[in-house]
């Protein structure tokens, strides 16, 4: 069964991703002049964003109808939010591998090192935090299971009364979920990788250039943290409950909490990607004092 | 955001443009002593063109003591010579001098004549200069005086 689930975790964001190909193609010439290479850098983003958010959501729901459709719903549904991460990441990175390559006779790059740390930021520093605490989680959660894996036990009256809940998220959730969240970590740095590697976009001045790239890093890190933040608050919550069904107050109230902090938190980062887009390509970049044809 | 500007049609390498560049910003003071340059990779993939090139490009800058590469930290602008010798020969470049020349970094003595050599460049520009006739006025009164 857990092959069956890892071959849906794996195969279908591959399937799913091949599609952005096809979707986020490039369509006409290269654009010649200022605006026209704004409006086109501006929708090449949205779309790859759009792209990416959409399929990482057609992955949720397909797990969850596998979920339903299928056995161990609890591993399906573990590793959905992560399965979608990854999907996300990946579209992202096949989008950034389709802006156009330099072309023209006259051509021009920054002459400044561009790294993962310039480009990711604070929201770097955020995911790199949100997958190391919830690391955490999982080894916690996955000692503190009972033997099965997916409950927990509290012995009481010296062995003579034992309770127990599940579902918990032990290693039987646990193994498949660091799995999938170890490959869309991967994915993260990839896609990262690739918005801080595309060559300058033409026309561009580097420091509007610049602003692009930092928009699709945000958003790229905005995904992947909603995602990932919204599958730890789900594994927390599903903790919380069996932990307070046993009597374990104190660590059933700390995991519901933690689980709130995950979710707004992880909504909220998401959020604040979305205004990007003005200060990437909009904003940023000067309009020209006769505006040329839109490509 | 300082950016280099290649143009594959013109009769200088493209090698030659990159370095007479990164020499002409070092001169000026756009940059300055440990800045780190982009590496031969990325840079060769920014501009669309061969990794040779622009390794080249970094070869001769540092042949010229502009730039010294180190392992792990890569190539970086180099600190100006203690005691920069006189002037310039003829015949140097005026895009950053020749391999070899010394005094090419931007230092608060320079920094007057960088300001100097701009205020010329923008005046023979509101005169209808073209850059290559500036850059011949400049090649003209480096050559040594008739007598």
């Amino acid at each position: 069964m857990h092959a069956l689930v890892i071959v849906i975790a794996l195969g279908l964001p591959v399937l799913i991703v091949a599609l952005v190909v096809l979707l986020v193609a490039r369509r006409g010439g290269p654009p010649h002049d200022l605006d026209a290479t704004v409006v086109a850098a501006r929708r090449h983003e949205t779309r790859i964003s759009a792209v990416a958010a959409t399929t990482s959501i057609v992955m949720v729901l397909a797990l969850w109808v596998a979920a339903a459709t299928w056995g161990e719903p609890g591993v399906l549904l573990g590793v959905a939010p992560f399965t979608a991460a990854l999907t996300f990441s990946l579209a992202r990175a096949l989008g950034e591998a389709r802006w156009p390559r330099p072309t023209g006779e006259v051509r021009s790059a920054p002459l400044v090192r561009r790294s993962l740390r310039d480009q990711g930021g604070w929201r770097l520093t955020l995911f790199a935090s949100t997958v190391a605490g919830f690391f955490v989680v999982l080894v916690v959660f996955g000692l503190t299971a009972a033997d099965d894996g997916r409950s927990v036990e509290r012995v009481l009256d010296a062995g003579r009364e034992t309770h127990s809940a599940g579902p918990y998220p032990g290693w039987a959730v646990g193994v498949p979920v660091l799995l999938v969240l170890a490959l869309a970590v991967g994915a993260t740095l990839v896609a990262l990788r690739a918005v801080t590697r595309r060559p300058p976009i033409g026309l561009l001045p580097p420091e509007q250039d610049d602003a692009i790239r930092r928009t699709s890093a945000a958003r790229e890190l905005a995904g992947a943290q909603l995602w990932v933040g919204l599958g730890a608050a789900a594994y927390l919550a599903f903790a919380a409950g069996a932990l307070l069904r046993v009597g374990w107050l104190g660590g059933g109230v700390l995991c519901l909490l933690l689980a709130v902090v995950a979710f707004v938190g992880s909504v909220m980062i998401a959020a604040t990607a979305l205004p990007s887009r003005r200060a990437g390509a909009a904003d940023a970049v000067p309009r020209t004092a006769t505006p040329g044809p839109v490509a | 955001m300082t950016a280099l500007r290649v143009d594959l049609t013109s009769p200088v390498p493209v090698y030659e443009q990159i370095r007479a560049q990164v020499s002409a910003l070092v001169a000026v003071g756009g940059l300055r002593p440990g800045d780190r340059l982009p590496a031969s990779r990325d840079l060769a993939r920014d501009l669309g063109i061969a990794v040779g090139t622009v390794q080249r490009a970094y070869r001769e800058l540092e042949a010229g003591g502009v730039v010294t590469s180190r392992r792990r930290v890569g190539t970086v602008v180099a600190e100006p010579p203690a005691s920069p010798p006189g002037g310039t020969e003829p015949g140097d470049s005026p895009a950053g001098g020749e391999p070899g020349d010394p005094a090419r970094t931007a230092t608060s003595d320079t920094r007057g004549l960088v300001d100097e050599a701009r205020a010329l460049v923008a005046r023979a520009r509101s005169q209808g200069l073209s850059d290559e006739a500036v850059l011949a006025l400049i090649r003209g009164a480096l050559l040594p005086e008739r007598r």
